[in-house]
């Protein structure tokens, strides 16, 4: 164990240079801003719901954005400016292997991310209890376990699409993705005097009822064609495995994002749930519910809290991440560069998710992509790029948390291994490799 | 016969731009031995390949071709670091750190716990005169001080092996005198010294053999003792004489050899007189 203790005088090191940069400070200083101050500048549409989702939306995001911002920064310096000033010249001929360098490094670096980022969660929490006291009673919050209605029959449907097509189109037939969509938009269109169904599979799991109860609420998102402002009343119809029906009013709503809760028991059994939206027969609208997420159910399983701290884990797992990208690009290039090349590839990773999102008809997927070659292959790079960080990509909690979902313990796990365990090696065996051959003049 | 501390074989470093193309042949050929408990001087002009070497000799550069033995094993090993002490050209400490601090730092690295990494800190703190500026961050020091502090993060480990890039440059009289008796202290004491430098004084003083470089080539080494004897003249020391007892003797040497001999006072060295009227003005009066 004789590394050990060089390990440990590295970290300390590490906690000490970036405490003692300037930069690092400016850096706390935005954090506790936007953690602390932002949520009360947030005006939503009117509605404490509304406010609360973009309090749950922003903040965080842009506490995540500046301290990645930061870690990269630091990162870089860590490396990259050190073999410059010759500072890591003394060290590297001192009995320290250049594997230990740089995971004495890495640490430093997690423990100042983390302490940052428990900073910044301190302060969130407390901004976003002041935010919702009154509130409280009548809307706690909490971090949900999500049911998805399944769609299988309608991919199905897709795919046999997708198969005929190929078989007599000579075009280039649309992708079973974009079918699929378009398949969702005709069937999730709901004209007055008719109704639409939806299926829940609730799987078989243990629940804990006496210590958490569960609290059921639904979610659904809904435009109603040419006639947005007129309000719509609706109704919701559960039906559980077990044969019990709720039903629950919409009230006169408007379109966009809308969630009631359900007065559904906490045990409820296992098996195929049904709920049908039913738009009356004298409604002046014909609904149509968002073809991504139309409905969803939602229990609550979590205290806001808990969850917070679960979405700041993976956080701090991606910020572990994208550390040792920034240390083991500053061993192999200078300080400008470094800090270059880390915010070019995040953002060409931003703008290829932008880019995915994009509408069919001007996404790349689509017949009609970009004329010139060099468009293409300019398409054809984003697309590659948002399909190889797409299993990074779904890690990310920022959007389960705007949406207040739970964030699993498999999604802690998965943050983990791929964030904080497999791509720190990858990058600690090049940077490693390349501190072993490089040479310091 | 005394033990190989440290063995160049042919050693040759070229350096590359980024098209792989031979830019300059910084060291060419270079052989060289160094004996166990002895004081080694590289001699050269500027560009001459010392510090080539030097960092060619503690890993930092890699060779073209060629080899080098550091107490038997490649300078790369991490065994090989345990056992040497390097003094860079530059002074690359941390320099928001205070001195003790950034010693602490390097005697962690070699795996001493806090206590003993602090008691060695202090101990060479006060060796090279600095313990009443330990707590000063290194940034606020004088090129000298950060010499004397370089000095003692290379002797942190009591190294068989102290490789030193200009160890004086920069240093106070006082201040070269106090390091060359530790490196003197250093080499009676069985260690090995390597030391480089262009001021010809300090390696006169220190070192037993010499090597001299120029334009990457050894152009000179062996014994620094038989290198500078001038086999074609003798030189008598006596004490004080008086004028008549000078003119007889000059009558000697004429009568016996048939030419004069040269006869004056011997000059003291600089060092020597600057070293002793500061300490007589730093003592107090009584």
């Amino acid at each position: 164990m004789n590394y050990l203790p060089a390990m440990l005088v590295l970290i300390r090191l590490t906690l000490r240079q970036t405490f003692n940069n300037r930069a690092a400070w400016w850096l706390t200083a935005a954090i506790l801003a936007m953690a602390g101050g932002s949520p009360f500048l947030l005006r939503g549409d009117g509605t404490h719901h509304g406010l609360i989702q973009l309090v749950f939306t922003y903040p965080p995001a842009i506490v995540f954005g500046i301290l990645l911002a930061g870690t990269l920064w630091l990162g870089a310096s860590l490396t990259a400016h050190e073999i410059t000033t010759g500072e890591l010249t003394s060290v590297i001929t001192k009995p320290v292997s250049p594997a230990c360098l740089w995971v004495g490094k890495w640490l430093g670096m997690l423990a100042f991310n983390a302490a940052l980022l428990l900073l910044a969660a301190a302060v969130y929490l407390a901004a976003v209890t002041v935010i919702n006291r009154p509130y409280a009673e009548a809307s706690p919050l909490h971090g949900h376990r999500v049911f998805r209605p399944d769609h299988q029959a309608l991919f199905q449907q897709a795919t046999a699409r997708h198969a005929a097509l190929q078989m007599t189109s000579a075009d280039a037939a649309p992708s079973i993705s974009q079918i699929f969509t378009t398949l969702k938009q005709e069937t999730f269109r709901v004209v007055p005097g008719r109704s639409f169904t939806w299926t829940f599979p609730i799987p078989d799991e243990p629940r804990n009822t006496a210590q958490n109860p569960s609290r059921w609420s639904l979610r659904f998102h809904f435009r109603c064609d040419g006639r947005e402002r007129v309000p719509l009343n609706g109704r919701w119809i559960v039906k559980t495995a077990s044969g019990d029906i709720v039903e629950q009013p919409t009230g006169p709503i408007q379109d966009g994002m809308h969630q009631r809760s359900l007065s559904l028991p906490p045990d409820l059994p296992s098996g195929p749930l049904t709920l049908t939206f039913s738009n009356p027969a004298e409604s002046a609208v014909t609904v149509f519910f968002d073809p991504q997420e139309p409905v969803v159910l939602l229990r609550a399983v979590s205290s806001f809290g808990s969850n917070l701290c679960r979405t700041f884990f993976v956080l701090f797992c991606f910020l572990g991440a994208a550390a040792a990208l920034a240390l083991t690009l500053g061993t192999l290039f200078s300080m400008p560069v470094t800090v270059f090349t880390a915010f070019a590839l995040l953002f060409a990773i931003t703008l290829s998710k932008a880019f995915a999102s994009l509408p069919e008809p001007n996404h790349s997927h689509g017949p009609s992509g970009a004329g010139t070659a060099v468009g293409r292959f300019g398409e054809m790079l984003l697309v590659r790029l948002d399909q190889s960080t797409e299993n990074i990509n779904t890690l990310l909690p920022l959007s389960a948390f705007a949406n207040a979902y739970h964030i699993s313990n498999h999604q802690l796990l998965l943050a983990v291994v791929i964030l904080l365990t497999a791509l720190p090696v990858l990058l600690a065996a090049v940077g490693a490799a390349q501190l072993s051959r490089k040479e310091f003049f | 016969m005394k033990q190989t501390a440290l063995e160049t074989i042919a050693l040759t470093k070229q350096f590359r731009d980024f098209w792989q193309r031979i830019t300059v042949t910084a060291v060419k050929e270079v052989s060289f031995q160094v004996a166990t408990g002895t004081v080694f001087g590289l001699l050269g002009p500027n560009g001459s390949g010392k510090t080539t070497t030097l960092r060619l000799m503690t890993g930092l550069l890699h060779p073209s071709s060629g080899c080098i033995r550091i107490l038997g094993d490649s300078p790369t090993s991490l065994q090989t670091r345990r056992r040497i002490g390097y003094l860079p050209e530059t002074d690359g400490f941390y320099e928001f750190l205070s001195g003790r601090d950034n010693l602490r730092f390097y005697a962690g690295l070699f795996g001493y716990s806090g206590r003993e990494a602090s008691r060695r800190a202090d101990t060479l703190l006060d060796t090279v005169g600095l313990i009443r500026d330990a707590h000063r961050p290194v940034g606020e020091f004088s090129k000298g001080m950060k010499r004397r502090i370089g000095l003692a993060q290379a002797l942190l480990n009591d190294p068989e092996l102290l490789i030193l890039d200009e160890p004086t440059a920069g240093l106070d009289p006082a201040g070269c005198r106090q390091v060359k008796e530790l490196l003197r202290q250093r080499a009676q004491s069985g260690r090995t010294v390597v030391v480089s430098s262009h001021l010809l004084a300090d390696i006169e003083d220190l070192c037993e053999s010499v090597c001299i470089l120029h334009q990457g080539r050894v152009v000179a080494q062996g014994r620094l003792a038989e290198m500078l004897e001038q086999r074609e003249q003798h030189r008598f020391t006596t004490g004080v004489l008086t004028t008549a007892q000078c003119e007889s003797l000059q009558e000697s040497f004429l009568s016996i050899t048939g030419s004069a001999a040269l006869m004056d006072h011997p000059h003291r060295a600089l060092e020597s007189y600057f070293t002793q009227v500061v300490e007589q003005v730093g003592q107090p009066s009584s």
